[in-house]
Parts: structure tokens; C-alpha cells; sequence
């Protein structure tokens, strides 16, 4: 019997061990070596793919519930060069569709490429899914032709196609009431893509709130790591003390006014003087934000994106309202205190007039006021001293911003006592609002504590965040108590009673309003100019228990220089569309109704 | 010891029992391979699938959110002031003025409050939606089916 060979199978044996020996030395190489990293990169690059999620924008509602800013669909319009065939096609077909240039698309989707990497052109962005629509549907027919004659035609014949185009869909930012309420609501550039933010108004101030947190997370290629994608909550929602219906109003009825005045620009605010909630602010330039690339058209230089809150102005004697609030609270007047108006007095050695350069004879505090007596309100600061005046026009917020949660608020500081550019005189044009200069948004928080037993109340639009479904009130907030509840409840009926007797233009029929105009000279590079003025009016009601305060600004009326006739006017148009939208009834039946 | 003889003898008398025996051996261990490779491979194949279907799913769920605000800003739109106010114009309504408005107590009514008619933007709280089981390797599967019955059995009766 012979021994069997084993020398084949030795053979064999070794030459695999060999050979796996080889391989297993030749992947420590690989991995020692110093290209190890790379490699190891590379396959990190293949395994999964680094994806910021951002969140949904929140919306922006109007105090009712109703939508003013909301996110839309749209599109990234863009090919992939790996599978582009007939760029003739493509071109004809986006330059149709989209109004682009057919060279532009041409130049861009025939670029050659033979790689099998893929390579990604962008053709349009922000396209409507409207016109998406029309690029599915005809590309759907030209992919049901060549079906069709696949069978017909020759190997080399191509069918026109639109093979390559691919669209992603994202959202952009929306504003259904376009230009209504545009100045408090600013605008989200959405255009600049990972950088885009608020600008201006409550997009601005709270834009953090409403862009939530994005969260970057790796997205596996790979489908056996493939994990879900993280819950990534939506942007906070906001719910505006802004009432659309009476926005809408005031717009239409300020842009009516603006019309017939000849006004350069107007401005309307209207807020609750309890809560200091703002209900409207109406200003003349406004703009649709579905479109504010075209912002510079509308603001050019430095013209404030919302004058109610970017722009001081010097008030005129809608001011007397806090000087004889001041005075009545320090206790240096009272309504029957008497006043000789000669027509002029001296402060700081400088002549002061009245608005007619007239003498009025006899006045008590109410005639002052009803006649808007500069004399007699210069008198009443003297009386007062610099040193309570300026205190009280500090504690009233004259001069500093009044903490309106919207972006851009400017506030001009108060010259006082001490100061270079104080004059004596200062004292006496303060007074009745020349010299001293505001924004409407501070004159309404400083007057409204006056409508609100002497509570000056933050002003604010908003009134409740929603944050994963949960829903948080901004309370009211007392800025401070400048006056008593007292001093207030005199004042407002010195002002409702000075409107009744003037028989003033302010009034509105069923209702008692108290209220002041204001005519003031608009200061220039070289003094006050010659015709030009500001026409102001504030006023509230109903008197006994004011539910609203509208403070209305016409700039450079043409129709009339003076207050009581162009901005009181517009203020009684106002409330009397105010109190219907506000299901405010008459005083009458007001106290009708109470007695029941 | 007489019993195991005869077995000795009976194998060595007939050598293809011995065949019989390697090649039974052979594909016991061919089918419980096959069996391993075969769970592994289904195993793999439906995670493989799961997650496909899983970013299917996301992408719907990203698309449906986006359809949501879209259509509700649509609806915004089609609601909006100057729309309603043209719709109203055109049905022959005009601005009440304050003298035509009737005011009445009705008891328990005070007045309108401030309200939210429309939901926030869309929240997720939904849970987990792939299953472990999805996630994990065979082996780590494995370990965690033996960690789970080995606390099982170390638990107590109440």
C-alpha cells in the first residue's frame, strides 16, 4: 500500500497563506500609511452627510387670531449635469416659463461634463410651485413622446427632453395683507438663504423668537445607519395687540387725509391707554414686505421705515397737554386759576407770543388750554421752575425711548438746565412743545398715563408668544405714575370741556373725547421755516373712562397750516370709525346700558 | 461493551456508513450556516428598507408641513382685509357708520376676547418610529437579547 503525497496540498496551502499573508501586510500598510487619513475622510464623506435643519419661521397674528405673516412654498430650480442631454430643450423651456434669458440657461445646463460625480447648477430660485407645475407637465409629455416613438425611431435619434432638471422645494416668508401693517411687521429677507434674518418692526426685535433653533445632524447615506431625522420645533409664533380691521382704517383714512391736506407724510397711532397696547400704527410710507428688495424705493436715505417710532419731530402744543399736567400735579395751578394774557411775555429776556400774536385778556387754565396759550403755558413752566419742569418731562419719558418692542425706536435727549445749548428761553418754547423734540409713539406713552389715572404704560404690539404649542402672555407693564389718578381725571375734563366750548373739529358725535391739537414750527438749518408746519392732535375717549388714545401727526399740511383744522378733523374720522370696529356704544346708550 | 463492538464492527464492514455520517455532518452544518447567512441577509435587507422607507417618509412628512403653511397663508390671503372688503363691496355691503349700529346687553356676553383662531405652526411630539431592532447589528441584537433575558431571570417575584 502505498503512503499517500501531501506534497500537493502543502502546496496549495502555502501558496494562500502566502498570499493572504501578503494582503493582511499590505492593509497595514494602508492603514500605517500617511494617506490613512485621507481615505479614512473619504469614506467618512460617503458614510453620511452634515444637514442643518432650519425651523419653520412662526407666523404673525393680528389680535384676533388673523394671519399677517406666514411662510409659503417655493422652489430651487436646478439640473444635474450627469444626465442633461438636449440643453436646447431645457433652455426653451425655463426661458418660456420662468421669463429668463434662453442663453443664460443654455450657457449654464450645456457645460460639459463626463465625470459620473454629480455636478449641480442652479437655474432659478424662489420659482412659485405654479410654474413648477407647468415644468412637470411638459416634461411628462416630452417622457410620454419618447415613450411612445422609442420603438420608431432610430438608435441615434433623440427626442427632446428635459432630463436633468431637478426642483427642491423650501419655504420663503409671506405676508397675505402685503403693505398692511408693514411698518410694524418689517420683513424677513428670506433671499439671503442661511443668513437671512428680520429686518425692522417685530421681524427684527423678536427675530430670534420666531427662527427658532436649527439643529445640525449627520444624514447617513448609508440606508442600514439611515436614523430619523430630529423633531425640530418650529419657530415661535407671535400674536400681535395690532387689531387688522382698525389698521386697515387708519391706513385708508390716513391716506385719504394725506390726499386732501397735501401732506408731505402722516402718521397715526392708536393704542389701548390702559394696557398700552398698540391697536394701530399708520404711517404714510408703507411698502408691500412680499417684495422688500424693493425697500430703498420706499425709504430712500434716511427716511425712518416707521416714522411713528424712527422720527422726532417737535410736537407743538399737543406738549401743553404735560406742561398743565405738570402744573396741576405740583399743585402750581388749578383749572379756575386766573391768567391775563397780555399777548406777550419775556423768558430769558426773549418775547414769547401767542399762535395769532394776540392778546386773549382773562383766561383761566381751561381758556389756556382751550385757546392754546403759549403765554400763559410759558407762564405755568416759569411758575413751575426749570428744575420740576424737566423732572416731570423725565418722568413722562420725553427723551427716552419708550421701550416699544419694535425695532428702530429713536428718541432725541432733552436740553435742561446745565446743558451747553440751554437758553432760559428753553423753558418757555418747551413748553408748549417747540425745542424739544419726540417721536409719536413717546407723546402717546407720556399722554396716555393722563387717559389712564396717571399710569404711564409700556407701549407694546405684542401680546402673546405660542412656543411648541404652549401660549404665553406679555403682561402690561407700568413704566411709572408721573401724575395722580386725580390730576388726571382734571385734566382730561379741562380738555374734554375746552373741545366742547372751541366747538372744536375733534368731536365726535355720542361720544366725550377730551383731546389738544398742535401747530408747530418745523425747525431748519437756518431757524424755523417760513410756511411749513406740523399738525398734530391727541386725544381720548369716551372721557369717563377712556378705552382708546389716537395721536395723529400731518407733516407740512398744504391745505392748512393749522392743527384744529387738518389733524382734528382727521382725528374725529378716526374715532368715529374706531368706536364701531371697537363695538364701542355711545355714551348715551353707554350708560343706558349700565343702568339695566 | 458487546453493543459498542458491534457497532465498531458493523462500521468497518461497511465503509459508505461512514460517508453517510461525514456528509450528514457536512450539511447539518451547510443548513445551520445557510439558516445564520439567511436571518442576517433578511435581517439586513429590512433595515435596509426601513430606512429607505423611513427618509421616504421624512421627506413626505417635510412636504406635508410645507403644503400646511402654504395653505394656510393661501387661506390668509383669500381672507385677507382688502380681499374681504372688495367680496363685501361687491355683494352690495358698505361700512356701517356709528348711528346705525344697535347696541343690547346680552347676559353672559362680555364683549369679544382676544383669541387665537389658528393653530401654532406645526409641533412634533411624535415618538420614535424605527425600532431598535432596525439600528442594531445581528451581534448587538444578539447581546441585547441575552442582557434583556439575563434580567429577567435576576428578577424578583412580588
Amino acid at each position: 500500500m502505498n503512503k499517500p503525497s501531501y506534497t500537493r496540498y502543502w502546496f496549495v496551502g502555502g501558496l494562500l497563506s502566502a498570499v493572504g499573508l501578503l494582503i493582511f501586510l499590505w492593509m497595514v500598510r494602508i492603514l500605517l500609511s500617511p494617506e490613512a487619513e485621507d481615505f479614512r475622510k473619504i469614506g467618512k464623506a460617503y458614510e453620511s452627510t452634515e444637514r442643518i435643519i432650519y425651523p419653520e419661521r412662526g407666523n404673525i397674528y393680528d389680535r384676533w387670531g388673523r394671519l399677517l405673516a406666514g411662510n409659503m412654498e417655493t422652489y430651487e430650480l436646478g439640473a444635474d449635469l450627469r444626465y442633461v442631454s438636449d440643453p436646447q430643450t431645457i433652455a426653451a423651456t425655463l426661458a418660456s416659463i420662468l421669463g429668463v434669458d434662453y442663453n443664460d440657461i443654455f450657457a449654464l445646463v450645456s457645460e460639459e461634463w463626463t465625470s459620473d460625480l454629480p455636478r449641480y447648477v442652479t437655474l432659478g430660485t424662489f420659482i412659485d410651485p405654479e410654474k413648477i407645475k407647468q415644468i412637470e407637465t411638459i416634461q411628462d409629455q416630452l417622457d410620454e413622446q419618447r415613450m411612445q416613438s422609442s420603438r420608431r425611431r432610430k438608435k441615434d435619434d433623440q427626442m427632446p427632453n428635459l432630463d436633468g432638471v431637478q426642483w427642491t422645494s423650501m419655504m420663503k416668508r409671506s405676508y397675505p395683507e402685503h403693505s398692511l401693517a408693514a411698518n410694524v411687521l418689517g420683513f424677513f429677507a428670506y433671499r439671503e438663504r442661511e443668513n437671512a434674518r428680520g429686518y425692522f418692526g417685530v421681524e427684527e426685535k423678536y427675530n430670534q423668537l420666531l427662527t427658532g433653533t436649527p439643529i445640525k445632524y449627520d444624514d447617513a447615506l448609508d440606508p442600514y445607519k439611515i436614523k430619523e431625522i430630529p423633531n425640530v420645533p418650529p419657530g415661535a409664533s407671535l400674536v400681535l395687540t395690532i387689531d387688522r380691521d382698525i389698521q386697515a382704517m387708519a391706513e385708508q383714512t390716513l391716506s385719504q387725509h394725506i390726499q386732501n391736506t397735501g401732506s408731505k407724510s402722516g402718521t397715526i397711532v392708536i393704542a389701548d391707554p390702559e394696557t398700552g397696547e398698540l391697536l394701530a400704527v399708520a404711517v404714510s410710507e408703507r411698502f408691500d414686505p412680499n417684495e422688500y428688495w424693493t425697500y430703498g424705493e420706499t425709504f430712500p436715505g434716511i427716511t425712518a421705515y416707521n416714522r411713528a417710532i424712527g422720527t422726532t419731530y417737535e410736537p407743538g402744543s399737543v406738549f401743553k397737554v404735560l406742561t398743565m399736567a405738570a402744573a396741576l400735579n405740583a399743585g402750581v395751578v388749578d383749572p379756575s386759576t386766573p391768567f391775563l394774557d397780555t399777548g406777550v411775555i419775556m423768558v430769558g429776556g426773549v418775547a414769547i407770543h401767542n399762535w395769532d400774536r394776540g392778546a386773549w385778556g382773562p383766561q383761566d387754565m381751561t381758556g389756556c388750554m382751550q385757546h392754546s396759550l403759549n403765554v400763559c403755558l410759558a407762564w405755568i413752566a416759569q411758575e413751575l421752575g426749570p428744575s420740576r419742569f424737566y423732572e416731570y418731562i423725565n418722568s413722562f419719558g420725553i427723551g427716552h425711548l419708550s421701550g416699544v418692542d419694535l425695532a428702530g425706536e429713536v428718541s432725541q435727549p432733552v436740553l435742561v438746565p446745565g446743558d451747553s445749548a440751554w437758553y432760559d428761553v428753553n423753558l418757555g418754547t418747551n413748553s408748549f412743545g417747540q425745542g424739544i423734540a419726540a417721536t409719536p409713539i413717546q407723546m402717546v406713552a407720556a399722554i396716555s398715563s393722563v387717559a389712564n389715572d396717571g399710569r404711564m404704560m409700556t407701549p407694546h404690539v405684542l401680546k402673546s408668544v405660542i412656543d411648541n404649542g404652549e401660549q404665553y402672555n406679555n403682561p402690561p407693564q407700568v413704566v411709572g405714575t408721573p401724575i395722580t389718578a386725580e390730576t388726571a381725571h382734571t385734566l382730561t375734563e379741562m380738555l374734554a370741556t375746552s373741545l366742547e366750548k372751541e366747538a372744536s373739529n375733534a368731536l365726535v358725535e355720542g361720544y366725550r373725547v377730551a383731546g389738544k391739537t398742535g401747530t408747530a414750527e418745523i425747525p431748519g438749518p437756518e431757524g424755523y421755516l417760513a410756511s411749513a408746519t406740523n399738525a398734530s392732535f391727541v386725544g381720548w375717549g369716551p372721557a369717563d373712562n377712556p378705552r382708546f388714545i389716537v395721536y395723529v401727526w400731518l407733516e407740512q399740511p398744504q391745505s392748512s397750516s393749522w392743527g384744529s383744522v387738518v389733524a382734528a378733523p382727521l382725528f374725529s374720522e378716526i374715532v368715529s370709525k374706531l368706536t364701531v370696529l371697537m363695538d364701542l356704544p355711545p355714551d348715551s346708550v353707554r350708560q343706558e346700558l349700565a343702568n339695566q | 461493551m458487546k453493543i459498542r463492538n458491534r457497532l465498531n464492527q458493523a462500521y468497518q464492514q461497511a465503509p459508505w456508513r461512514k460517508a453517510t455520517q461525514k456528509g450528514v455532518f457536512f450539511l447539518i452544518v451547510a443548513i445551520l450556516t445557510a439558516s445564520v447567512l439567511w436571518v442576517m441577509l433578511t435581517v439586513s435587507v429590512q433595515a435596509a428598507s426601513a430606512g429607505l422607507d423611513v427618509r421616504a417618509m421624512d421627506k413626505t412628512v417635510e412636504e406635508t408641513q410645507r403644503e400646511i403653511a402654504s395653505l394656510r397663508t393661501d387661506i390668509a390671503v383669500s381672507t385677507s382685509s382688502s380681499r374681504m372688503e372688495t367680496r363685501a363691496k361687491e355683494l352690495g355691503f358698505r361700512p356701517a357708520g356709528p348711528d346705525e349700529v344697535v347696541y343690547m346687553v346680552i347676559p353672559g356676553y362680555s364683549g369679544r376676547e382676544p383669541r387665537i383662531s389658528a393653530p401654532p405652526p406645526t409641533v412634533n411630539n411624535e415618538p420614535v418610529l424605527i425600532k431598535p431592532v432596525y439600528t442594531l447589528s445581528l451581534s448587538e441584537l444578539l447581546l441585547k437579547g441575552l442582557q434583556n433575558a439575563n434580567s429577567f431571570s435576576g428578577g424578583r417575584l412580588p
